[in-house]
């Protein structure tokens, strides 16, 4: 979505081979990026793959190894943080909890001297855009947690930033209130239409917010993409298993092909796939074994499967134990010694110890090459 | 016979209050209190365990009044947030500790402990220390000292908060299915749906100190009592809509400035003028049908298979519905949606409790 749009709008953010090293472990590994303005970026990855560092490298408070950083067609490498037009949004917000709203927005314009007129108008305009009017006198310590995010978003906005730059903004925030928050800031960039990158260690997070998303693993970018993209056609093995809750079921195989089919051999057991639907070039085989993918919401029941017109090979399994989740439920099927979970809207009457029948969507399988954990196509 | 039984359980307090709560606990049972934070639902547990004194009421365990027993008598064991192991023990010796003190023989005590650490997946990091284990490592450890005595209740208070949330589903799985194997009864405190309905038997919602609900997950999805309820059972939240009632040639009209509905049936009594209709994400189609409501898209959130849409109205109130991820939806489009009358839940605008139509509402609207 954003992705195509972006597509005659112009860039604003470069990454050219960005590289951040200390004392020699390398945080940030050859990172080049293109943001087009108006994107929602996320970063995304597990503490320690380097999608901070990267926000602090764009913001200047970290300065790279090695590459270049450019704004609007402008290498900003050397400029320190205050002239480079980034506004940075801090977790938890940092406003100043012992002042009033109205002083937490006036503060950046006081202290670049803005006349008090000036000051004033501004800060009232943002106030009444982010519907802040009626706090202006309250001590920012008293806000509830929405209000809080506004102040601390259009702090930022009153410098008059380029890119909005936020760093695990709702990472201490209870389930329920974090989705709300979350709806709101989606809500407001689109009104603003600012460009914005956004750090998270969330996958359901990221996915919710980003136009595009980002995914790091130790200092390397895994993916770069939308997040339909990364959910139905993930690169690689870390990506598949990072995104997803319950996350995707893997298998180690051994394959073999058998005319029009591929079977898969996996725990004393086998199944069989038709070539023609799995999204695979032949030529791209090699090897013995093959990692099998499947996400918990696409294995599913044998007989309604059928009359959704899919068919595979039906797996009989054992109900080993089932958690209801508002109009899902999530299953764990046993077979063997391995277990799979799979998620499932359907209307049924089998309980723990059954066995059942069902199938993988033939559609929705993805294969992974075991020695590199990259996607086969 | 019921292994815990609370009546009329009160404790007056400025903070996590419990004003007059009554339920029983079946052996065997997973019992969960859902609650907002400072519901009172820790206030219970600890009651139950014997570090807070009633006010009022009584708590019997398997039959046996035990208002007056000290904690260490009572054969209960509870989980506490902040785990509480000891930091200069390894897990092994965290979780022989309450065996230790009741001077159970070496040997038992080396069975029982490396049974549980089996249990519990943490045989390996029997010898650590607490400082070096994970999220997840951490709570399984404080589990085990608390499940390795058998307690005859065990309290597990909030324990899988503060994990990702994706830990936090895999552990309830594995709770769950421990806790059915060992035939534990259990009582879990928490505020995320989603730990309460994974996996409990029975669900009470309790907010300010008082019940909301008692039923199980199931229950509480389809039929929540109240608006509080229907708020906190389900992600994304129920859509609550304020409506006027009117009846109109033998049908109940409910008019909200964006859409009316006209249903088929109406209840014997007197309905309230003000009526809170309730309306899960999931059961709002697309449909262009003579009823349907003109909807534009406001912003679009993927997740996983599906996607959280928030449509704005005419009035301008914002719904959210799900749809499927390989549908295509862009902002500020125009749809038309339905809403199934048979799906809706009714709530009195003033008292705040479920308004139950007959039973036989037609499906006429779904075809």
């Amino acid at each position: 979505m954003g992705n195509a749009e972006g597509k005659d709008r112009g860039i604003l953010l470069e990454l050219c081979g960005l590289q951040k090293e200390f004392d020699g472990f390398v945080a940030v590994e050859g990172l080049d990026l293109t943001i087009v303005e108006g994107e929602f970026i996320c970063f995304l990855g597990p503490s320690g793959c380097g999608k901070t560092t990267t926000l602090r490298m764009i913001a200047g408070l970290e300065t790279p190894t090695s590459g270049e950083i450019y704004l609007r067609g402008r290498k900003i490498n050397d400029l320190i943080p205050q002239q480079r037009g980034v506004g940075l949004v801090f977790q938890n917000y940092a406003l100043f909890w012992h002042m009033t709203v109205y002083d937490n927005l006036a503060f950046g314009l006081r202290i670049r001297g803005v006349s008090r007129e000036e000051m004033d108008k501004y800060v009232k305009d943002v106030a009444e855009r982010f519907e802040l009017e009626s706090l202006l006198n309250i001590k920012a310590r008293r806000l509830d947690l929405s209000a809080m995010q506004r102040v601390a978003v259009a702090r930022t906005l009153l410098t008059d930033p380029y890119l909005l730059l936020f760093d695990e903004p709702l990472n201490n925030i209870r389930p329920g209130l974090r989705e709300i928050l979350r709806a709101e800031l989606k809500r407001l960039q689109k009104e603003l239409n600012r460009t914005m990158i956004y750090v998270t260690h969330d996958q359901e997070e990221a996915m919710t917010l980003g136009d595009r998303i980002l995914v790091m693993n130790a200092g390397k970018v895994e993916q770069l993409d939308t997040p339909r993209q990364i959910y139905l056609h993930p690169r690689t093995l870390f990506v598949a298993d990072f995104i997803g809750r319950p996350s995707m079921n893997f298998m180690e195989t051994e394959y073999e092909m058998k005319g029009e089919k591929i079977s898969f051999k996996w725990n004393g057991f086998s199944f069989n796939i038709e070539k023609k639907d799995l999204d695979v070039e032949e030529k791209h085989l090699k090897g013995k074994k093959l990692i099998v993918g499947i996400r918990p919401e696409h294995i599913l029941l044998a007989d309604e499967a059928e009359k959704g017109g899919i068919s595979a090979e039906p797996l009989s399994a054992m109900v080993d134990l089932i958690q209801p989740l508002g109009a899902k439920k999530i299953i764990d099927l046993k077979s063997g010694d391995h277990m799979v979970k799979m998620v499932s809207s359907s209307e049924y009457s089998f309980k723990r110890g059954d066995r059942i029948s069902v199938i993988f969507d033939p559609r929705r399988i993805h294969l992974f090459d075991p020695k590199d954990g990259r996607v086969i196509l | 016979m019921s292994s815990v039984k609370v009546e009329n359980l009160k404790k007056i307090q400025k903070q996590e209050a419990v004003n007059g709560i009554s339920f029983h606990v079946n052996s065997g049972e997973l019992f969960c209190l859902l609650g907002p934070p400072g519901a009172g639902k820790t206030t219970v547990l600890r009651m139950i365990a014997g570090l807070e004194r009633p006010d009022e009421g009584d708590i019997y365990l398997e039959g046996e009044l035990i208002n007056d027993v000290p904690p260490g008598e009572r054969d209960v064991a509870m989980v506490f947030e902040d785990m509480a192991l000891y930091p200069h023990m390894t897990a092994y010796e965290n979780i022989a500790y309450p065996l230790r003190l009741r001077r159970v023989p070496r040997q038992e005590i080396n069975r029982k402990v490396r049974e549980v650490a089996e249990n519990l997946r943490i045989s390996h990091i029997l010898n650590r220390l607490p400082q070096t284990f994970s999220g997840g490592e951490l709570r399984r450890v404080a589990i085990g000292r608390a499940l390795v005595r058998r307690p005859r209740v065990l309290l597990l208070d909030q324990p899988l908060t503060d994990l990702d949330a994706k830990i936090r589903q895999q552990m309830t799985g594995e709770l769950r299915r421990l806790q059915t194997e060992v035939d534990q009864t259990m009582m879990y405190a928490t505020h995320d749906f989603e730990e309460a309905v994974t996996m409990a038997d029975r669900i009470m919602v309790i907010n300010e100190g008082q019940e909301e609900q008692l039923d199980t997950p199931e229950e509480l999805y389809d039929r929540p009592r109240t608006p509080l309820v229907a708020g906190l059972v389900g992600n994304p939240a129920m859509n609550i809509l304020s409506c006027q009632s009117k009846v109109f040639d033998n049908q109940l009209i409910l008019e909200h400035p964006a859409f009316r509905l006209a249903m088929p049936n109406i209840p014997d009594n007197q309905l309230p003028k003000e009526i809170l209709v309730g309306i899960r994400p999931e059961h709002i189609a697309f449909s262009k049908g003579k009823e349907s409501i003109l909807a534009t898209v406001d912003i679009v959130q993927p997740l996983g298979d599906q996607q959280i849409v928030d449509l704005r109205l005419e009035d301008g109130t914002v719904i959210k519905i799900v749809a499927p991820l390989e549908m295509e939806l862009t902002i500020e489009e125009k749809i038309r949606i339905i809403v199934p009358r048979n799906r809706i839940v009714l709530f009195d605008g003033s008292q705040h409790t479920r308004i139950d139509l007959e039973r036989s509402v037609r499906d006429d609207n779904e075809a």
